[in-house]
């Protein structure tokens, strides 16, 4: 792929890229300088992306190593108050249940997520990345996924149905 | 009962092979509890994701776009620009200063060298179709396009100012597909997605046979006024160089 091709791959993925550095830092203008950072990063080290496999994947990579030595070396995050997350949920008559959250609400939350939980969630419900390629992605395996995000999706759950919404039973 | 929280989720997130999904909707059919679980579950998901989705339509920052299409070794090209018009001994004499005074008129030179070939250039704080990308827009039209054409037009439709927009789609090792909208004289990017390619080790995302991307298919339903243009009416405004009276 011509170096060309790859900038222009760049170009379309900014956005979603973006999106992802938000979901990790829970602010525009700290998810703009991390956007920033990985663009560069990732034009700096071209040689280093392996071609035929996943651009994207790849970026996301350098974004959460980007972010995790900048939380390492600042808790840059703003810590954020525990406010109750302003859902406003519908159940209409046939029990379906419809959760609108706004982003500011959904930052707050997510801010509450260790940062490994926090990855996760990013990758796989707001960037719809498979557990597999989101295993890769974080360099961990795809077990550990799974039970993180069960953890993650604990939480939220908690906070956006309350507390005391009924887990199953599932025994297992 | 034998379903796992963790089979329930990925049942959700559509992880499950088919055979083990339906055992799991078998399960869920019977137990209203694991049914109520897995709809809060989904509503989660999509109100997760749906809290995001405006920042997917929100115009990036000129800074990013800047950073993203600067060619990295940009001080070696303004090193050789120099050369063709300063001899190094007064580049040495010169120092940093006048460098750096005279750097922007040699780098607005130097990238639009940079970037011939391009299909997409930043301007004005907007997007703009170049090149092959820009020429396609331009003279193809929808009905009669070789398979093997390097950029494919999809839809033909007029937006709400009126303006001709047309989807595309950009083959390629890097493929694209967006919208784009003949403005000023220009074909102004109205949204720009990458594309997985549909081969090998790059399994996509998205179901295969849907080829043009969500994102840039819900921007055409928030852009379109009334139907697509029909063969004809490509045609037409072909002929009037898309312009609008």
């Amino acid at each position: 792929m011509a170096e060309q091709e790859i900038r222009d791959q760049i170009v379309a993925l900014l956005p979603r890229l973006r999106r992802f550095a938000m979901s990790l830092t829970g602010n525009l203008s700290d998810a703009d300088d991390l956007v920033q950072d990985t663009v560069e990063r990732a034009l700096k080290n071209l040689h280093r992306w392996q071609r035929g496999t996943r651009l994207d994947s790849w970026m996301y990579r350098i974004a959460q190593n980007l972010w995790i030595d900048t939380v390492r070396s600042s808790r840059a995050r703003p810590t954020t108050g525990v406010e109750a997350l302003e859902a406003r949920h519908v159940f209409d008559g046939a029990g379906a249940v419809d959760a609108k959250l706004t982003l500011a609400d959904t930052c707050r939350a997510l801010g509450e997520l260790p940062e490994e939980q926090r990855a996760v969630v990013a990758l796989v419900l707001i960037e719809g990345v498979p557990y597999r390629e989101a295993a890769q992605i974080l360099r961990v395996p795809i077990g550990t996924v799974t039970s993180r995000l069960a953890r993650a999706r604990e939480a939220l759950r908690a906070r956006v149905f309350g507390a005391d919404a009924e887990m199953p039973e599932t025994g297992l | 009962m034998t379903v796992s929280t963790e089979a329930l989720l990925a049942y959700v997130d559509g992880e499950l092979p088919a055979e083990e999904a339906r055992r799991v909707e078998a399960e869920i059919a019977t137990r209203p509890d694991l049914w109520a679980y897995v709809e809060q579950q989904r509503a989660l998901r999509n109100g997760v994701r749906d809290a995001f989705e405006a920042i997917l339509r929100a115009p990036v920052p000129d800074a990013l776009l800047a950073v993203a299409t600067r060619r990295p070794s940009l001080r070696w090209r303004i090193g050789q620009a120099w050369r063709g018009f300063a001899t190094r001994r007064v580049l040495l004499r010169a120092g940093l200063p006048v460098a750096a005074a005279l750097a922007c008129g040699v780098t607005i030179g130097v990238l639009m060298t940079g970037l011939r070939g391009a299909n997409v250039v930043s301007g004005g704080g907007n997007l703009i179709a170049r090149g092959p990308l820009a020429a396609a827009l331009t003279d193809q039209l929808a009905a009669r396009q070789s398979q093997d054409a390097q950029t494919r037009i999809g839809i033909s439709f007029r937006d709400r100012s009126g303006h001709y927009c047309r989807s595309f789609e950009t083959a390629g090792a890097a493929p694209m597909a967006g919208v784009a909208c003949h403005e000023g004289g220009n074909w102004r990017i109205a949204v720009l997605a990458g594309v997985t390619p549909q081969s090998g080790a790059n399994a996509p995302y998205r179901p295969a046979g849907s080829a043009m991307p969500d994102s840039v298919r819900g921007v055409v339903r928030d852009m379109i006024a009334g139907p697509p243009l029909d063969a004809a009416g490509e045609r037409t405004a072909r002929a009037h160089g898309w312009r609008i009276k």
